[in-house]
């Protein structure tokens, strides 16, 4: 593994991903995963293929290369114009089991939590804890709870949650934490190497309301096919 | 050309912790999907060279006892890795060398008196369905092997009806005295230990050791920790002298790979294994190196290891000596089997 780290805060998310689409682009020899993570991107490589009759060790090698090949690319510009995803969400109170104790908690209506999480455009930080579950940045601070002191064995997949100062989706039944607010039918991840997880760390994200009748609606469609 | 298959092998005991694995799922890590696969690879291309397949086939890998498995045909089996003591009617298997075993043949696993992981070859296709690039069992995740989970009783793994042709010791139709025909030469398990011995893991060290204080550094280096049973393929889970992070902050989660060695909060190291997640939100103070991984997942629980600080450069040469001694030991292998045809 290679760690590469930045010094800008303010973005290093949609930065990471940005530069492991480039390192992804530069199809490197026994190069197996990339995996960007907040301010980090692991390179997993196989040091046997990057041998070389000078002194140098494999991962000088790498590092070098890839120091040379990334040099002089404008990332910063493209790093601000990342993909953004629209994720629809139904916030009803049957689905977004958490709320009501989470207003309690934090001495805000419903309605203030509702709008808090959805008004929000969100980056993808991670994918890690299970396939396809990502960790959002950019929650509102008043969001920002800690774990729930007895997790759930079951979280209902799709659910949308808040926890440690992050926002993610549970792509499936997971045992869990997180509060939840509300849930979505956006597939979050399919095992088939055609799709994979449906984000990138460096996404955006915006959550957008529906009704419970949309929500169902929805599910009907998803069940007819 | 037909792709019939049957069932081989029938699950009459499924051990404690048996699965399909190849060499892992590789290249998801972005995706958030663990790479599983075999624990010790070596053992794996070594059990499966034997009988002929490609080193990286689907295997079956057990972990502290071993199933007992019933054949419907003759087949040629190996096993490597620790040696759970398997008889046939009573004899003893011979460990480390193929074997020609006959239909209706009760393999039957034991426990391990050195090592944790046990791997059993089947020369020809085993047919488990490829999830992402690997048939490996990701038992957090549910997929991959046989329905996504350990072994149980009554379980079928199918096989190719095509492969059949390509086993080694092809005349062999009959057994002799022995329930099972084996040839005259075998591999060594090349890892581990003798038992009360200490085991020693060398790891690099990560930006975050070096802001260790001393005594903490100290404490890993000069101490041997204990291996405990809550140790899995998620990680292997040590008990000894508490490490001590001075300053306990808050980061976000990190990749993390094969040998990374975390402390979370109780001070007590884990190192990652195969089934580990992508990322881990505890800090990583160093990384075992690859050379050293069939013995940091062989070590069993109750076992002692002790760490040794080397260098990138120092890892990365004794992974290319390695890869050497490994690419003869594996072509000498496949000449052998080549002989048996």
């Amino acid at each position: 593994m290679i760690g590469i780290n930045f010094d800008n805060p303010n973005f290093y998310s949609a930065m990471s991903g940005l530069v492991a689409d480039k390192i992804r682009a530069l199809n490197l020899k026994g190069v197996s995963d990339i995996v960007p993570a907040f301010d980090q991107i692991a390179i997993h490589y196989d040091p046997i293929q990057w041998m070389s009759s000078s002194s140098e060790t494999p991962y000088d090698e790498i590092v070098g290369y890839l120091g040379r090949k990334l040099n002089g690319m404008d990332l910063v510009s493209e790093a601000t114009d990342r993909k953004m995803m629209r994720i629809p969400v139904c916030y009803d109170q049957k689905l977004g089991l958490d709320l009501l104790e989470l207003s309690s908690i934090l001495k805000r209506s419903v309605s203030d939590l509702i709008n808090l999480h959805h008004s929000k455009t969100y980056t993808v930080g991670a994918i890690g804890f299970a396939p396809g579950f990502a960790y959002l940045e950019g929650l509102d601070t008043v969001l920002a709870v800690s774990r729930r002191s007895e997790p759930r064995t079951r979280v209902p997949a799709g659910s949308v949650a808040v926890a440690g100062g992050y926002t993610g989706i549970y792509p499936s039944i997971l045992p869990g934490g997180w509060h939840i607010l509300g849930r979505t039918h956006a597939s979050l991840f399919q095992k088939s190497t055609t799709c994979g997880a449906l984000l990138s760390v460096g996404d955006q994200v915006q959550f957008e309301p529906i009704s419970i009748e949309e929500f169902n609606a929805q599910q009907s469609l998803i069940e007819n096919q | 050309m037909t792709n019939k298959k049957f069932a081989l092998i029938e699950t009459l005991n499924p051990g404690l912790f048996t699965t399909i694995q190849d060499k892992g799922r590789v290249g998801w890590q972005a995706h958030g999907v663990s790479v599983s696969g075999a624990a010790d690879l070596n053992s794996m291309m070594i059990a499966n060279l034997l009988v002929g397949n490609d080193g990286d086939a689907p295997i079956i890998e057990f972990v502290m006892l071993a199933p007992t498995l019933s054949f419907s045909r003759d087949c040629v089996i190996a096993t490597a890795g620790a040696n759970f003591s398997f008889t046939i009617d009573g004899i003893p298997l011979s460990h480390g060398r193929p074997v020609k075993i006959f239909a209706g043949t009760v393999l039957k696993g034991g426990q391990a008196s050195r090592g944790a992981y046990g791997y059993l070859a089947i020369s020809g296709g085993m047919c488990i369905d490829i999830v992402m690039g690997s048939v490996s069992t990701d038992t957090g995740s549910h997929f991959g092997g046989v329905a996504g989970r350990r072994l149980k009783t009554s379980d079928m793994i199918f096989f190719s009806e095509q492969f059949d042709s390509l086993s080694p010791f092809k005349d062999v139709k009959s057994r002799g005295d022995l329930p099972f025909v084996s040839t005259n030469w075998g591999v060594k398990d090349l890892f581990g230990v003798e038992a009360r011995e200490e085991m020693l893991l060398r790891f690099i060290p990560t930006k975050r050791w070096d802001g260790l204080s001393n005594k903490a550094r100290e404490g890993l280096l000069s101490n041997t920790y204990r291996v405990t049973n809550e140790s899995n393929r998620m990680g292997i889970r040590l008990v000894g002298e508490k490490i001590e992070l001075e300053q306990v902050e808050l980061q976000p989660s990190e990749p993390v790979v094969m040998g990374t060695i975390q402390l979370p909060p109780n001070g007590q190291p884990i190192v990652l294994s195969v089934d580990r997640q992508t990322i881990g939100g505890y800090p990583s103070i160093g990384t075992v190196i690859s050379v050293d991984r069939a013995n940091l997942v062989q070590t069993q629980p109750g076992s002692s290891i002790r760490f040794l600080e080397v260098s990138l450069a120092d890892a990365q040469g004794a992974l290319i000596q390695e890869n050497n001694a490994m690419k003869d030991l594996f072509r000498t292998i496949e000449s052998r089997v080549r002989e048996l045809n």
